[in-house]
């Protein structure tokens, strides 16, 4: 299977994986796709209900599996698409999905770091992670005010 | 049934899934358009090889929020080829729940061929069956075959 398709199945994963319902009646998260073209981030992902809270995602989709300890799933990330999630003054994660088992990881990249040679298992999105993202996220936005006063371009 | 009234996540998590059920055959690429009137339709290319590729199948997927066929069934009829309106490619309907992600499936126009013919059966409604990555094979299989007898119907002997 190509790269495209790899990477076409894992953001299909992710997207069904974000909008999870459980037992609700809406989604935690609406997760929309940039294009191709976007560097660094494949998809802009709205809190639902709170459009003003946001974060970025890069998806990445294997099917290569996971370290022989089990502990990281095999994606790497560059030290040029960390240093950009880095620099986004928005919450911005990395998102491993397994497109073999149909499970993704989530992991922060927010602060400066290295590249990332595998991907941490220890954050799975299941309801609890959506659970813990979503909060995240919202603690995020809710601790700042966001609004541009006095632009230049004011009527 | 997803419509412009039903909410946004119907049609983008059938879409999703009718995506990685197609895509469980590394053999087959997919685009895909919003329909109107809610839903998407997928174009399936089959070719391993990464080039494009003129066996296309259509592929008519709709999202609902119940799991009794019933609620769904009288709704997917519009999908299905009425007088006037033929098909010209053999075409499937997909239909997903979207809340435990189980989907069926129905022809529209239902590939037949033999040694000597490629035709397409037309049905005005649908006999849906459970649609796992078993049955995208069978699907696709049946697809390759109508394009493997094509060109003996279409080129006189």
């Amino acid at each position: 299977m190509a790269n495209e398709d790899i990477g076409e199945r894992g953001q299909w994963l992710f997207n069904l994986l974000m909008t999870d319902l459980g037992d609700r009646a809406h989604p935690y998260f609406r997760p929309r796709f940039l294009g191709d073209k976007y560097p660094t981030f494949d998809s802009i992902v709205e809190v639902v209900d709170h459009p003003a809270y946001f974060f970025f995602v890069q998806v990445k989709g294997t099917t290569r599996g996971y370290t022989p300890n089990g502990r990281r799933l095999r994606v790497q990330v560059s030290q040029e698409d960390v240093d950009r999630m880095v620099a986004v003054p928005a919450p911005t994660y990395v998102v491993g999905v397994d497109t073999a088992l149909q499970v993704g990881f989530l992991l922060s990249v927010n602060e400066p770091r290295g590249p990332v040679a595998g991907l941490a298992t220890r954050f799975p999105i299941d309801r609890r992670g959506r659970e813990d993202l979503r909060d995240e996220v919202v603690e995020f936005w809710s601790a700042r005010n966001m609004v541009l006063t006095d632009s230049r371009f004011k009527e | 049934m997803s419509s412009a009234n039903e909410p946004w996540f119907v049609a983008e998590r059938s879409e999703a899934v009718a995506g990685l059920l197609l895509t469980s055959r590394e053999d087959v690429r997919v685009r895909h358009e919003p329909a109107q009137g809610g839903g998407s339709d997928f174009l399936v290319e089959i070719g391993a090889d990464g080039r494009p590729s003129t066996r296309i199948f259509m592929v008519q997927v709709k999202g609902t929020t119940s799991p009794d066929p019933d609620d769904w069934r009288r709704e997917v009829r519009q999908l299905f080829p009425a007088p006037g309106r033929p098909f010209y490619l053999p075409t499937c309907v997909f239909v997903v729940n979207v809340r435990d992600n189980k989907a069926f499936y129905a022809w529209a126009a239902e590939p037949l061929a033999d040694a000597n013919s490629a035709t397409l059966r037309f049905h005005e409604t649908g006999t849906f069956r459970p649609l796992d990555p078993a049955a995208v094979g069978e699907i696709i299989d049946r697809v390759e075959a109508w394009y493997q007898a094509l060109p003996k119907q279409l080129v006189p002997a």
